[in-house]
């Protein structure tokens, strides 16, 4: 809400000083100030004139060359506009002088040398209004500074109304609550309905659901000028509305003054009484608008005789509408119920400064006054004969009362105000109030349509005793705070990934249909319904997608490599086969965690299911290993992502083992069909669960993607870890640590590539059993004399017995075990 | 052989030594100079046995020369051990010489993102009053976005709300979608006060999503901070106090909070509140506004089954990506969003 000074200043004394400092106290009491324009600041050297005489200019068509007078002298200039003519008093900004963004010289245009130029409204920032200059009012005075005729540099606080204030949506509305602030008097108009007949256009309400009150003024013989007074125009323009006839332009004025729309019919035009009712189905309206509207039963509407003239609180017909030639008028102030207005402006699509209003709520007892106001404006700029005054319904001067118990809003606030002062401010808003015992009985104005409750009460105490008195306390809480295990555990999977190298990153979570698979490959698509773009219409399915976005992005920056993770949720539809995942590892006792933690699952309150979305860690690593400054020749590569996955499992108290996560080498599209394995770990029934993939990407993939090789990509779901921890799950020592000496033992495997080591030390683990302490891979031959296609690995072996040193008969039974393990597994020892 | 004879051979097969144990110049050499002159197979030994074949009383004279010898070749091979010695290991320290100013190799630790360092840090501040930290699902039911929280569907502000809706096919009676990608962290209030007992005090972090075209101030995804305490005798002074104690820990012990008044649908009386920034040019206090608060509106504490005679609460919402472009200057939010190493490396 645009609020000009002069205008508010009619209802209300401002303070003194800058009008910073008001916009400064207006927002700590809750009128809270967007901007303080102040159009028209910087006009200079700019006065009336009038238009002695014009002709077209000699050499080109669409100027003119113009003689005006600023009453003694005779100044020639050159002007684009063409809606003015002789004796038309006009606005001159001479050489010297300045408008908002320019200074004004001398000027030759096309031949002809311009002394400055007439104005626009626009030009002097007084509206939008460009389409000639600005001709004033006859009457107005030559060479005098436009300041002394036109609101020029005036400060217009833009308003910023929130919520249910709708109130405030007025000058008038402004004005009455910095009076409550300021504790100051409001002069509130008081306008005069005309003494008429009771040759009225009637009106009846059939629908009283939708309207309280409904005000018409019957006129005849109405007369007015061509356009409105260049003060009401400048008025409309500060408030953003623009002017359009001087009957339109009343009504507008009326609203933005009071906060009451109204509504002008072409008398001549109606067809007999005005009825407010329910549309009727299959009704149309053509609406002011230019727009043919089809109306539901749920739309009111105000009728004629023969139909819809009007759409009740939003907007006017077309058929009805006034026009210059109008003669018989009836102006319309009606209060309509904002549920109503709110659901016909939806279903249609269509929202004005009226159902803006409406809405939000008018106050139900200011349709009089509005019909009193523009009758008064009426016969201040042109004549007219008042011939009847219909009304129906009533206005509603005050609204329900509230009880309220003192000491309850002083519980809410942090404060101690007794009854009596808690009375004193809201007394300040014009809310009544009455003691009943220790209860105050709090009776609203008609206008304040929001103070339905106790806290509604408390909140206006609070605002008008000044936010800033409420002290500043710590909540007394009776409960130890913290993270949880799971919740500590998410920071320390970041912590594991960075050790590694690692950059995390944030990417917004969308994808198009060309998007890379990732952990237990689907179809499904969680998939929105307005999305921000075409290629970015659904969650993502992993998070692959979004870490190669990074790639790519920093790949066209030419650094030698990419290395990052990140950590979020990944979305697939309720049902999908990530599901099987997530109920397979579901850990035992999760259904005694707390509240929404008990299941995997997110709910709607009807217990329908919302989408998959568990949290997954991805990682992408392209190109070169690199340190800063410097670029070896060391290039990242699937095992180095797998390494920072053991390592986040081991991190999150997953079972100890060997190879953390199973490593079984699967096919994905647009992954290499040799780098890629999907990692897997066992669930409660021994089952092999997939819980992630890692693979690079395959060539041409990465050539689509123009990605330099290589490029690594990896994903774990971490749920259902986070989820052990969450319901209990610690890490735990299972043996005593043994003290006896530990044994030494080397093995070559040979074998073909397509036999996968994991199986191959699987078999080594299970046939040595719990002599063995750990394993470890030291070297990877290929070559002579070795087959093609076979490599073999170099491995070490570490044993231990809890009850006696080793000896050489044990180490002969475990080579012996070794040697027919992996030739069962697809191998072969070499000894 | 007379001992004379003997011993100026000695004195001769001296200076010859000296002379070669003087001009050796690497240990090596210094070591065959030495069995040269004094091993078995020397000079030196042939004096040596010529020992049995002189006069006993002339031995003494013979002997007296030889210890001389030893004492002499000894002390002139030790001297020059010593300096080829110290001459050997600055030639290896010369050798060893490494430009330590080139670059280390080893991969440095990468880093959280901003993001995340500046939503643990708030979370920390709460947690540090004895706060809770709770989770919700991002792809959320409008009911508990819309509905809980005082926003029923025909009210304004579910449209103002820019809110992205999935196309699951479930609508509601005004056939808006009821899965949404929630607009804000609220819902995770809704979720926890309907499944756990007041007292509760708990903040939630999470990611959020608006139908905001992106530029340098807006994001289609963001990430906030909520805040929600409820239990009896809970006033809008605690929530003042606990906003007070997280500015200053997020911006400087020196700073101030305001609170004025606003109007959000969750939450009866409400707030915006403004951090010190500053001084202005005339000397006036600089306001920030950095968040939205209030206490806990009946209607929602009514509908997420909290008796509002009983209890009453204070919430609020903090923009993570607002704080961290706060305090560190940054000037575009897509910044946080694409995943530049240089701006990754900075944090």
């Amino acid at each position: 809400m645009k609020l000009p000074l002069s205008w508010l200043a009619t209802f209300v004394d401002l303070p003194d000083g800058p009008v910073a400092d008001l916009a400064e106290t207006m927002g700590r009491f809750g009128l809270e100030v967007d901007a303080i324009d102040t159009p028209g600041a910087g006009v200079t050297g700019t006065s009336t004139a009038r238009v002695e005489s014009w002709a077209p200019h000699p050499d080109a068509d669409r100027l003119r060359v113009v003689t005006i007078t600023h009453g003694d002298d005779v100044v020639e200039l050159v002007c684009g506009a063409s809606n003015f003519d002789t004796g038309d008093v006009v606005v001159h900004a001479g050489v010297g002088g300045s408008i908002p963004g320019m200074t004004l010289e001398a000027r030759e245009l096309r031949g002809v040398v311009s002394n400055g130029m007439l104005c626009s409204a626009r030009e002097l920032q007084l509206g939008e209004d460009h389409d000639g200059i600005m001709v004033l009012d006859p009457d107005t005075p030559l060479g005098v500074d436009v300041h002394d005729v036109l609101p020029l540099g005036e400060p217009v606080i833009d308003l910023e109304v929130k919520g249910a204030r709708g109130d405030v949506l007025s000058v008038l509305g402004a004005a009455r609550d910095l009076a409550a602030v300021l504790d100051t008097d409001l002069r509130a108009p008081d306008p005069s309905l005309p003494d008429v007949g009771d040759d009225a256009v009637d009106v009846v309400i059939d629908a009283p659901e939708g309207c309280t009150h409904f005000v018409a003024l019957t006129l005849d013989d109405v007369t007015v000028p061509d356009a409105s007074p260049w003060w009401l125009r400048q008025r409309l323009a500060q408030v953003g509305v623009r002017a359009i006839s001087p009957l339109v332009d009343i009504t507008n004025y009326v609203m933005m003054e009071l906060g009451q729309p109204m509504h002008a019919y072409d008398a001549d035009e109606l067809d007999g009484d005005l009825r407010v009712r329910w549309a009727n189905e299959g009704e149309h309206l053509t609406t002011l608008d230019d727009v043919d509207r089809a109306l539901s039963t749920r739309d009111l509407v105000v009728a004629d005789a023969a139909g819809p003239v009007g759409l009740a609180g939003v907007m006017g017909g077309e058929a009805t509408e006034v026009t210059p030639r109008t003669r018989r008028l009836v102006l319309e102030a009606a209060v309509w119920d904002p549920g109503t207005i709110r659901h016909t402006a939806r279903s249609l699509r269509l929202t004005s400064e009226a159902s803006l209003r409406f809405e939000r709520g008018v106050d139900p007892a200011g349709a009089r006054r509005a019909v009193a106001r523009a009758w008064e404006l009426l016969a201040a700029i042109g004549t007219a004969t008042p011939v009847g005054l219909a009304e129906a319904g009533a206005p509603v001067d005050r609204r329900p009362s509230v009880e309220v118990d003192p000491a309850r809003v002083n519980g809410l606030l942090g404060l101690s105000l007794d009854a009596d002062e808690q009375a004193a401010l809201l007394a300040r808003a014009s809310v009544g109030t009455e003691r009943d015992g220790d209860a105050l009985v709090v009776t609203p104005p008609s206008w304040r349509g929001d103070l339905t409750r106790m806290a509604d009460v408390a909140e206006e105490v609070a605002r008008l005793h000044g936010y800033d008195r409420i002290p500043a306390e710590l909540p007394p809480i009776l409960q130890r705070g913290g993270l949880r295990a799971d919740q500590q555990a998410e920071r320390d999977l970041r912590t594991v990934a960075t050790a590694f190298g690692l950059d995390e990153v944030v990417t917004r979570p969308f994808v198009g249909d060309d998007h890379l698979a990732g952990t237990v490959p689907s179809d499904g698509l969680v998939v929105l319904a307005n999305p921000l773009a075409k290629d970015a219409h659904a969650m993502r399915p992993s998070l692959l997608e979004g870490l190669l976005g990074v790639v790519r992005r920093n790949v066209g920056q030419s650094r030698p490599g990419v290395a990052v993770f990140e950590v979020g949720r990944i979305f697939r539809p309720a049902g999908d086969a990530l599901d099987d995942v997530m109920d397979a590892l579901e850990p035992d006792g999760a259904d005694e965690l707390p509240g929404d933690l008990a299941e995997w699952r997110w709910r709607l309150p009807d217990d329908s299911l919302l989408p998959t979305q568990p949290k997954a860690i991805g990682v992408a690593l392209q190109g070169r290993r690199t340190a800063p400054g410097r670029l070896d020749d060391v290039t990242w590569s699937a095992q180095d992502a797998l390494a920072v996955f053991d390592e986040v499992v081991r991190r999150l108290g997953h079972e100890p083992d060997e190879l953390v996560l199973d490593r079984v080498p699967v096919e994905r599209a647009g992954l290499h069909p040799y780098r890629t394995v999907a990692m897997q770990v066992r669930a409660g029934d021994g089952a092999p669960v997939e819980v992630g993939v890692v693979g690079q990407l395959h060539p041409t993939e990465a050539a689509r993607r123009d990605l330099p090789e290589p490029v690594v990509v990896g994903e774990l779901v971490v749920e259902p870890f986070l989820r052990a921890l969450a319901a209990g799950r610690r890490p735990t020592t299972t043996a005593a640590l043994v003290t006896r000496p530990t044994m030494i033992v080397d093995v070559a495997v040979e074998a073909p590539d397509e036999v996968a080591w994991a199986d191959l030390a699987a078999a080594v683990r299970d046939t040595v059993g719990e002599l063995l302490v750990d394993l470890k891979v030291f070297d990877v031959y290929r070559g002579d004399p070795l087959p093609e296609g076979h490599r073999s690995i170099a491995a070490r072996l570490w044993l231990q017995a809890a009850d006696r040193a080793l000896t050489g008969d044990d180490e002969a039974r475990v080579l012996d075990g070794v040697e027919a393990a992996v030739a069962d597994a697809g191998g072969r020892m070499r000894r | 052989m007379s001992a004379s004879t003997a011993v100026a051979d000695l004195e001769d097969l001296q200076a010859r030594a000296v002379a070669a144990i003087d001009g050796a110049t690497t240990l090596d050499e210094l070591d065959e100079v030495r069995v040269a002159f004094t091993g078995r197979k020397s000079e030196l030994a042939d004096v040596q046995k010529t020992m049995g074949s002189i006069a006993p009383e002339d031995r003494k004279v013979l002997g007296k020369a030889l210890n001389a010898f030893k004492t002499e070749v000894e002390g002139a091979l030790d001297q020059r051990r010593a300096v080829l010695e110290a001459a050997a290991l600055e030639a290896r320290l010369v050798d060893e010489r490494i430009d330590l100013t080139v670059p280390p190799a080893a991969v440095p630790p990468g880093r959280p993102h901003l993001i995340t360092q500046t939503e643990q840090a708030m979370v920390d501040t709460f947690v540090a009053l004895g706060w809770r930290v709770a989770d919700g699902p991002e792809v959320e039911s409008a009911a508990y976005c819309f509905d809980a929280m005082n926003i029923p569907p025909d009210h304004p502000a579910r449209q103002d709300m820019d809110t992205i809706y999935l196309q699951d096919g479930r609508t509601d009676e005004f056939g808006l979608p009821e899965v949404v990608l929630r607009p804000h962290t609220s819902p995770v209030q809704a979720r926890v006060m309907r499944t756990q007992e007041p007292p509760i005090a708990i903040v939630i972090p999470g990611r959020t999503y608006r139908n905001d075209t992106v530029d340098a101030t807006h994001s289609p995804v963001f990430t906030q901070v909520e805040g929600l305490v409820v239990g009896e005798g809970i006033t809008m002074a605690h929530l003042h106090g606990s906003l007070l104690a997280f500015a200053r820990a997020m911006f400087g012990e020196d700073r101030e909070i305001r609170l004025r008044p606003s109007k959000f649908e969750f939450t009866e009386p409400s707030a915006e509140v403004d951090v010190s920034w500053g001084t202005n040019p005339d000397g006036t206090t600089r306001w920030l506004e950095i968040l939205g608060s209030g206490m806990v509106d009946p209607v929602v504490l009514s509908w997420c089954g909290v008796d509002p005679d009983r209890f009453t609460g204070f919430a609020f919402g903090i923009g993570v990506e607002r704080v961290a472009m706060l305090r560190h200057d940054l000037h575009d939010i897509r910044d946080l969003y694409e995943g530049d190493a240089r701006f990754s490396a900075v944090f």
